[in-house]
């Protein structure tokens, strides 16, 4: 009897839930699943006669292909320093913005804006600038101070610093906006005590608004391990993916494969395997976090 | 109550009058009958073929269903090729030769009387074997620009005529001050199909069939060729790293302002220079070869068939019968300026181009994507290599290595 009243008290959210539910397994659960199973056949991607089994065949040549290892190194590089460069930097930067100034909205404001705009734009617009180009304005100030033009996005090693810094350049504003609403949630009394004993602004920061910034931290860095593994629009828009395979990625592969050369299911194999990956680095990132607490 | 009854009647006169009118307004549109035809070319584009066949055929009336190219139309177009709903006309390319083969797709157009006016390329561009699946009536061609002025204050007298004029005219404009060459990104490798083309397909048109079926490799017949475009123009600093991270609009920006001497660009180039600087000085010359072959880059462009599933296949046709006839290939000319395949067609090109117009007629013009199969694929090594190659990070030979194992991997697919 308790149960079914209990169910019954449920039913109106279950209820709400129901569409949404819906729209999730039609839209992301089921095309998953058949992702999966697509990927041990030789699917063609128009109908579903004449389809075979293949076993791993299509994840046998996925492990066999230079450019997609390439791209699953690239991206790994591209996902271990943009959250370590982003969080070096946001942090300061929200006790910077935390700080009594009379710009301080302003600032904030600027800081934030790069976030705005979407990763194509943004691609575009920063190829313009580090163009070699007359117009380029990076390589205009490099040569008003008397060096020679730095080709930042021709050489091989520099396009994939290019595009971690325009990454880098349009997450910290919002990130930052992350750890000033934690900071804005620690008791200044904390700080008034540090003083009193003695404590100098290195120590405060290091002894009292980094540990207590773990859970911002913990959650800006899930962030930015999963967006930046996902990675495709700003790469694209900035290099194409070249100079060769420099700056290709995963996500630009898969698409690749699976609509330019029509190999389907060499490009579900490559999904479900990054599939994989992601989930195994987001429960470890996850496991992490929860034993520092 | 008598004014409620007239209301009534009024209201229930206007509906009928309204019904029988939609009425007969369908059954006029009835008398038309459509033909449909899935298109390469928007609307607009289309607009005076479709005007000039529904005038010369009042029953018909052609719809235009246009999807962009060129993979979303290929993925159209193999949408239907495998479905049972085709429309009666399509625009057939090079790059679904195969897939129309496999699905017995298209009309076989070779009977034609507009096939005696083609050339062997504009017919085998859009067919297999003998058969021939689509009637293209132009082509679209690429050369090399050069800057005239650049090439005087340089000291080179005339366009070169071999390679080794080329390479050597390329030094001249570098010590004169000015970057010799130029390309975007995507085509890096572009100047080395074009010695392939001048200095292998000059003499044997098919010389690629070798790749297709197998029994060569790429790196058998490209081996020479892309050393020497490595040794000739990369190695000495000719063709620039910055061009990895070039533009095509950038680079017709650098070549209509004077900073480069010479570029790859097509009948499309010119727009965009004459915007930039109407005044610039530049003309063209072919591809130049070792012993003075000379080739342009192109190929016929695409072109409609019939489906063989048309619903309206006597519509079909009708339009067919309108566009290989006088009219509509004039039509055709004005619609899309290219250079005409048909023999013995009177058509204006820009003033730069006049010398081409025989290159296109003696069909001395090649394209490598239309010859291989599986191109869209084999670029997506050819390209990045060829980067590489630039940027230094692959050797020739490690480029070659890749691509056939690539048309090894796709072999018979």
């Amino acid at each position: 009897m308790k149960k079914k009243n209990a169910f019954r008290k449920e039913l109106p959210y279950i209820a709400f839930l129901i569409p949404a539910l819906i729209v999730y397994t039609v839209m992301m659960f089921w095309p998953m699943v058949q992702a999966i199973f697509l990927s041990f056949t030789d699917w063609n991607g128009l109908s579903f006669e004449g389809l075979h089994f293949i076993g791993f065949e299509n994840y046998a040549k996925v492990l066999h292909d230079k450019q997609i290892m390439t791209s699953m190194t690239n991206t790994f590089i591209f996902a271990i320093f943009v959250p370590i460069f982003v969080t070096i930097i946001a942090i300061p930067l929200s006790v910077a913005l935390n700080s009594k100034m009379k710009t301080r909205n302003f600032q904030r404001a600027a800081f934030f804006f790069p976030s705005v705009p979407s990763a194509l734009v943004l691609g575009y617009l920063w190829s313009y600038i580090m163009s070699p180009m007359d117009y380029g304005l990076l390589n205009k100030f490099v040569t008003s101070l008397g060096f020679r033009k730095v080709l930042w996005l021709s050489k091989p090693n520099l396009a994939m610093f290019s595009v971690i810094f325009v990454c880098v350049w349009s997450q910290i504003g919002w990130h930052a906006c992350i750890y000033l609403a934690q900071l804005q949630s620690i008791p200044g009394e904390l700080y008034e005590s540090a003083r009193i004993d003695g404590a100098n602004g290195w120590q405060i920061f290091t002894r009292i608004t980094i540990p207590l910034l773990k859970p911002a931290i913990g959650t800006s860095v899930m962030l930015l391990l999963i967006s930046s593994l996902k990675v495709f629009d700003l790469p694209f828009a900035l290099t194409g993916g070249g100079p060769g395979f420099s700056t290709t990625m995963i996500s630009q592969v898969i698409i690749q494969k699976g609509f330019s050369d029509r190999m389907y299911g060499q490009s579900m194999a490559t999904a479900v395997l990054f599939f994989i990956i992601v989930a195994v680095v987001t429960i470890i990132q996850q496991k992490g976090g929860k034993k520092n607490g | 109550m008598m004014k409620a009854k007239m209301a009534k009647t009024l209201a229930a006169a206007m509906a009928f009058t309204t019904i029988a009118g939609a009425g007969s307004v369908s059954a006029f549109a009835k008398d038309k009958s459509v033909v449909t035809l899935l298109s390469w070319y928007t609307e607009d584009q289309m607009k005076p073929l479709a005007e000039g066949f529904e005038a010369a055929n009042p029953d018909y009336e052609l719809e235009v269903q246009y999807v962009p190219p060129t993979d979303q139309y290929i993925e159209k177009l193999t949408l239907l090729m495998n479905g049972n709903e085709p429309t009666d006309l399509f625009f057939m390319c090079p790059e679904v030769r195969e897939d129309v083969v496999a699905t017995d797709f298209a009309v076989d157009l070779s009977d034609l009387p507009i096939m005696d006016r083609l050339s062997e390329g504009a017919k085998s561009c859009l067919g297999v074997g003998d058969a021939v699946y689509g009637v293209s009536l132009d082509s679209w061609i690429a050369f090399m620009f050069y800057n005239k002025d650049i090439f005087e204050e340089a000291g080179i007298k005339e366009t070169p005529k071999t390679w080794d004029e080329l390479v050597e005219d390329m030094g001249k404009i570098q010590d004169a001050g000015y970057s010799p060459y130029a390309i975007d990104m995507d085509n890096v490798g572009r100047l080395a199909f074009g010695l392939f083309s001048a200095d292998e397909v000059s003499k044997d048109m098919h010389v690629e069939d070798a790749i297709s079926d197998g029994s060569k490799k790429f790196s058998e017949l490209y081996k020479d060729t892309m050393n020497r475009w490595a040794d000739d123009v990369v190695a000495p600093g000719y063709l620039g790293q910055e061009s990895l991270s070039l533009t095509s609009n950038q680079v017709n920006e650098m070549f209509a302002t004077g900073q480069i001497g010479m570029m790859i660009g097509g009948t499309w180039t010119i727009p965009s220079i004459n915007e930039i600087n109407p005044d610039l000085n530049w003309g063209g010359f072919a591809f130049p070869g070792t012993d003075g072959g000379q080739m342009l880059q192109g190929a016929a462009n695409v072109g409609i068939g019939i489906a063989r599933k048309a619903d309206n296949m006597e519509g079909a046709k009708a339009f067919m019968d309108y566009l290989t006839s006088d009219d509509g290939i004039q039509a055709w000319s004005g619609a899309f300026g290219n250079f005409m395949n048909p023999s013995g067609v009177d058509y204006e090109v820009d003033s730069h181009l006049e010398e081409f117009k025989q290159y296109v007629a003696d069909g001395k013009l090649y394209w490598q994507t239309v010859e291989w199969p599986n191109s869209n694929i084999m670029n997506t090594v050819y390209v990045p290599y060829c980067q590489n190659i630039l940027a230094g990070v692959n050797t020739v030979d490690e480029m070659l290595q890749a691509m056939d194992d690539k048309f090894a991997e796709y072999a018979g697919k």
